[in-house]
């Protein structure tokens, strides 16, 4: 099963919002749509959602518009707003029924489902006492509830303090070994944890689409950084006029060395260290730039 | 259970957690009592309010029949106060879900607008007419005591034609719910469009036709004189075509998302 | 003369009769109010303007009541 965006613009009142958005979703996939604010991600969450109707092209889920396949997608919203006067279990019910479970079925599944999002005990109380985090727990709930082929998450994390934000993360991670996950978010730390995939959007347009080991490949430098300590200065020297290293670049107590290859030359550099009696505080790949960097540079930069 | 049962099951507990169960009957039965004691007591208060200042007492006033009564009822209290506190009630209907971004959430769900719609309609509705009824029966049973008792088929036949003009006044409601965002302009426009209905009643017979309104006064001929008036089935299907407009309004205007772009 | 004597007389004796028939009513008028003084007690943590909203229940007939159960029970919201 898979999930085609297919050439997607959406305006509102002549701004466009999302244009000429396309990318496909493979099942077991976990998807983080990242931009800064007001690129789009809500509008496009919303769209496929099938909670906005799109200008311009199609979101197909299996071939299928998204409008016939509702039954495959758990939504959550990023203020999950139940009704406030119903407990986590009606909530549950309520929702599982619209999705067209049967309420035998719910009451076995509910329990379940509640201990999974860590919401045991919590079944009878109202929705109205919950905390933003254990709201947003029982969006998840209710959003896995009819066992959805896709979960579309609209900024999960982002209005949670940083407890929540934990405990929504961490559930999303449990969660991603059996479902495909779409999330927006603008925190790039989290997407960063959770996703294999980013898609960076701005201005409604895509303008990256790239998974973490591609990142780290594409943008690897054959740099280490070694920390030692003020004594064993006398060792840059020494590395400076190895064979294998090009250059060395001394900040404060780190060194910062530029290898041929790193994978062939950075043991060997550890065992020359060790030689000489060198004592390493910290020795650490300095190849990969952080999503942020990358980000960062296609936002502002572009 | 299919969504529809779902969705009215879910109206019927939030109508209970709003105590709209108990005091929307209660209203009603108030201003159902309130006709028939008033035109009883009328002149006794008139008198001991003005004394002997010269007040000189209509004795007809007494000596309304039951139905004249009755079809006050819905004339003077029903339709005034009784029409303002139905609008009251129901303006929240589909605003709140808009406001609270539930409908949105709601209609993520494989479930189709129009059983959203079915659901806060029907059942709304139902409890409307429950209340109307409920008053209804209280100012038949004050009117039973202090006056003459009102023919069955004449009774049955008023309310029906009552309740097809409070069928109007909640779809009406129901459309301004979804189309406008503010719960103060849903009540006034609501109270004004259909007060103003109301009051055009009697001014021509052709426009009496298409005034749903005309239902009410139907409804109160038919408790005076006894006699069915002549443009009734004309004005009954004029009103359900009326509330059919209102309902394909709503379900249009919810269908194309409109409610997202204000 | 003779009419004002009547209304005294008419006063005097209909009190009596006039009970039973305006006690249940003014009795819903009653429980309307109880209930949402009540409901507003119960909820005085959470609700704003608790002094407006009393005076409105019990100095408006009906209307205040319905009011108060229509917009004045929204908890005020955090956020």
């Amino acid at each position: 099963m898979k999930l085609e965006i297919k050439n997607v613009t959406k305006k509102f009142k002549e701004k466009k919002a999302v244009s000429q958005f396309s990318m496909v979703l493979e099942i077991g996939q976990c998807v983080g749509l990242i931009g800064p604010n007001g690129a789009g991600k809500s509008t496009l969450i919303k769209i496929i959602a099938d909670i906005l109707h799109t200008d311009e092209g199609e979101v197909l889920l299996e071939g299928k518009n998204i409008s016939k396949m509702k039954r495959e997608i758990g939504y959550l919203p990023q203020y999950p707003n139940f009704y406030e006067w119903m407990t986590a279990k009606e909530t549950l019910l309520f929702m599982g029924q619209l999705s067209g479970i049967s309420k035998k079925e719910l009451i076995k599944e509910i329990p379940i489902m509640l201990a999974k999002v860590g919401l045991s005990g919590e079944e009878n109380e109202k929705v109205r006492t919950f905390s933003g985090g254990m709201k947003q727990r029982l969006g998840i709930a209710q959003a896995l509830l009819h066992k959805p082929a896709f979960i579309v998450m609209d900024e999960p994390v982002s209005a949670l303090d940083p407890i929540g934000r934990r405990e929504v993360l961490n559930l999303i991670q449990e969660i991603k070994k059996e479902t495909t996950i779409l999330l927006s978010t603008h925190i790039l730390s989290d997407a960063e944890e959770i996703c294999e995939r980013f898609v960076i959007i701005k201005n409604g347009l895509k303008i990256e689409d790239t998974t973490m080991i591609d990142l780290i490949s594409r943008n690897s430098k054959p740099v280490v950084c070694v920390e030692i300590t003020p004594n064993d200065k006398f060792w840059i020297d020494i590395v400076k006029v190895l064979p294998y290293v090009k250059s060395a670049e001394t900040i404060g107590n780190k060194v910062k060395i530029t290898l041929d290859d790193i994978a062939e030359h950075k043991n060997k550099l550890i065992q020359n260290a060790l030689e000489n009696n060198v004592d390493i505080i910290r020795f650490e790949m300095d190849n990969n730039e952080t999503l942020e960097e990358i980000f960062l540079k296609l936002v502002v930069g572009a | 259970m299919n969504s529809l049962g779902v969705l009215m099951k879910k109206e019927y507990s939030q109508v209970l957690r709003d105590f709209k169960v108990i005091w929307l009957p209660l209203v009603f039965v108030f201003l159902g009592a309130t006709q028939p004691i008033m035109t009883y007591y009328l002149p006794v208060i008139l008198e001991v309010l003005g004394g002997t200042q010269g007040i000189s007492i209509d004795p007809t006033m007494i000596e309304q029949t039951g139905g004249q009564v009755l079809a006050a009822t819905l004339g003077s209290q029903f339709d005034q106060l009784g029409i303002m506190i139905i609008v009251i009630a129901m303006m929240g209907l589909i605003q709140s879900d808009k406001s609270s971004g539930m409908l949105a959430f709601i209609l993520t769900r494989p479930v189709t607008v129009s059983s959203y719609i079915g659901g806060k309609l029907v059942f709304n509705y139902l409890l409307v007419s429950v209340s109307v009824g409920i008053g209804y029966f209280i100012s038949l049973l004050y009117i039973h005591f202090l006056f003459t008792s009102v023919e069955l088929s004449q009774l049955i036949g008023a309310l029906l034609c009552y309740l097809v003009w409070v069928l109007f006044s909640v779809s009406f409601i129901t459309m301004l719910s979804a189309v406008l965002n503010s719960q103060a302009l849903i009540a006034i426009v609501g109270i004004i469009t259909l007060l103003i209905c109301r009051m055009l009643v009697g001014l021509h017979p052709m426009l009496d036709a298409v005034n749903p309104a005309g239902m009410s006064q139907h409804a109160m001929n038919l408790l005076i004189s006894g006699s069915i008036g002549a443009n009734l089935s004309i004005n009954l299907l004029v009103t359900i075509i009326w509330v059919l407009l209102t309902v394909i309004i709503t379900h249009y205007w919810i269908l194309q998302k409109k409610f997202h772009e204000s | 003369m003779q009419l004002h004597y009547g209304v005294d007389e008419l006063k005097a004796i209909d009190w009596m009769a006039i009970l039973p028939i305006i006690l249940p009513f003014m009795a819903v008028g009653f429980i309307l109010i109880l209930i949402a003084l009540i409901d507003l007690y119960r909820n005085r943590k959470t609700r704003k303007n608790i002094f407006i909203w009393t005076l409105l229940i019990l100095l408006c007939n009906i209307i205040g009541p319905v009011l108060y159960f229509v917009i004045g029970r929204k908890d005020g919201r955090t956020y």
